[in-house]
């Protein structure tokens, strides 16, 4: 458990956003883990097998909440969502060079975390993940379109974040 | 190539490098504990707490008929509390120690006869509406929460 819990925590902290829900996803994979434990154990491709149901568990988690709860919060957001102006922002090649590299996965974790539900879910299908955007059109019921506008505004609003709160720790670090 | 779409590469290469980079998050150290009292309690566990596959033959045969007999008794005490006052059927006689119930019932039940039936369907929709109400409000209370979160 030990070698593969933190793979697992950040697989499930990426895709909820909340280090909470992703504990409790964290354990739910293990326990399912622990009761296959038979086939698990002589298998070499355990960490894989963790890490797909890691992933399965958190978004059906999310869709789970999702259905509970879209009568009545989510359906005028995602009209507005159509609406939404296409966002054009390049990340500067500077922004994060001089900031210590702890700082800057901190940094990169926290903007993750703030990005919204529909984009952060792409974002990090695609880029930790490693889904193709069919796979990730089919794991969550939308369009390819949708998702390579999710994907692309995701990028747009990471840079915007890390750009902003780049400086500031570069800042801050400069500072006495 | 337009720039537009140079920006756009440019950004997901640039995106791509700083996310490789990343390393795994460190998992809270009460995580492993957790699991372990889980699995623990679970293996601990009494039978009716697994699950109703899970109990013994017997319990779930007793458990089979004893709600068989809860839903008999359910059916006989609605039809007695349809039957009229002056059926044959509510002038059993019950052992005077529970002969308060049948006065209870007898009252329940002329009280559910004389109310119209109006008041029953407009009672059941005020219900109706208060569940939404309340369905809604935790639904709102509970998104306000995990935004300021």
């Amino acid at each position: 458990m030990r070698a593969y819990q933190d793979m697992v925590f950040s697989t499930a902290a990426r895709l909820v956003g909340d280090d909470r829900q992703a504990e409790d996803i964290a354990q739910e994979v293990f326990l399912k883990a622990y009761e296959n434990f038979g086939q698990l154990c002589t298998s070499s491709s355990a960490g894989g097998w963790l890490k797909t149901v890691a992933r399965n568990l958190s978004l059906n988690h999310i869709f789970r909440y999702r259905r509970r709860w879209r009568m009545f919060s989510e359906l005028r957001r995602e009209d507005s969502e159509e609406d939404e102006p296409e966002v054009e922002f390049a990340l500067p090649d500077d922004v994060l060079a001089g900031v210590d590299a702890d700082v800057r996965h901190g940094l990169i974790e926290e903007a993750l975390q703030r990005l919204p539900e529909r984009q952060r879910l792409p974002l990090v299908l695609y880029h930790f993940e490693e889904l193709s955007y069919e796979e990730i059109a089919q794991q969550l019921e939308v369009s390819l379109a949708k998702v390579k506008t999710d994907i692309f505004r995701a990028r747009a609003a990471l840079a915007k974040v890390l750009a902003e709160r780049g400086v500031t720790a570069a800042t801050s670090l400069d500072a006495p | 190539m337009s720039p537009d779409r140079n920006r756009q590469d440019e950004l997901e290469r640039q995106l791509t490098r700083a996310l490789r980079d990343q390393p795994t998050r460190r998992a809270p150290s009460t995580l492993e504990r957790r699991v372990l009292a889980q699995i623990e309690s679970g293996a601990a566990a009494i039978g009716w707490r697994r699950g109703f596959a899970h109990w013994p033959l017997a319990a779930r045969v007793g458990f089979f008929v004893a709600s068989v007999g809860v839903v008999k008794v359910a059916l006989l005490l609605a039809m007695w509390l349809a039957t009229p006052l002056d059926s044959p059927a509510v002038s059993v006689q019950l052992p005077s120690q529970i002969s308060w119930l049948q006065t209870l019932l007898v009252a329940i039940g002329s009280i559910v006869r004389t109310v119209p039936s109006v008041w029953v369907h407009a009672g059941l929709a005020v219900l109706a509406i208060m569940y939404v109400a309340l369905f809604g409000i935790g639904a709102s209370a509970y998104r306000m929460v995990r935004v300021a979160h």
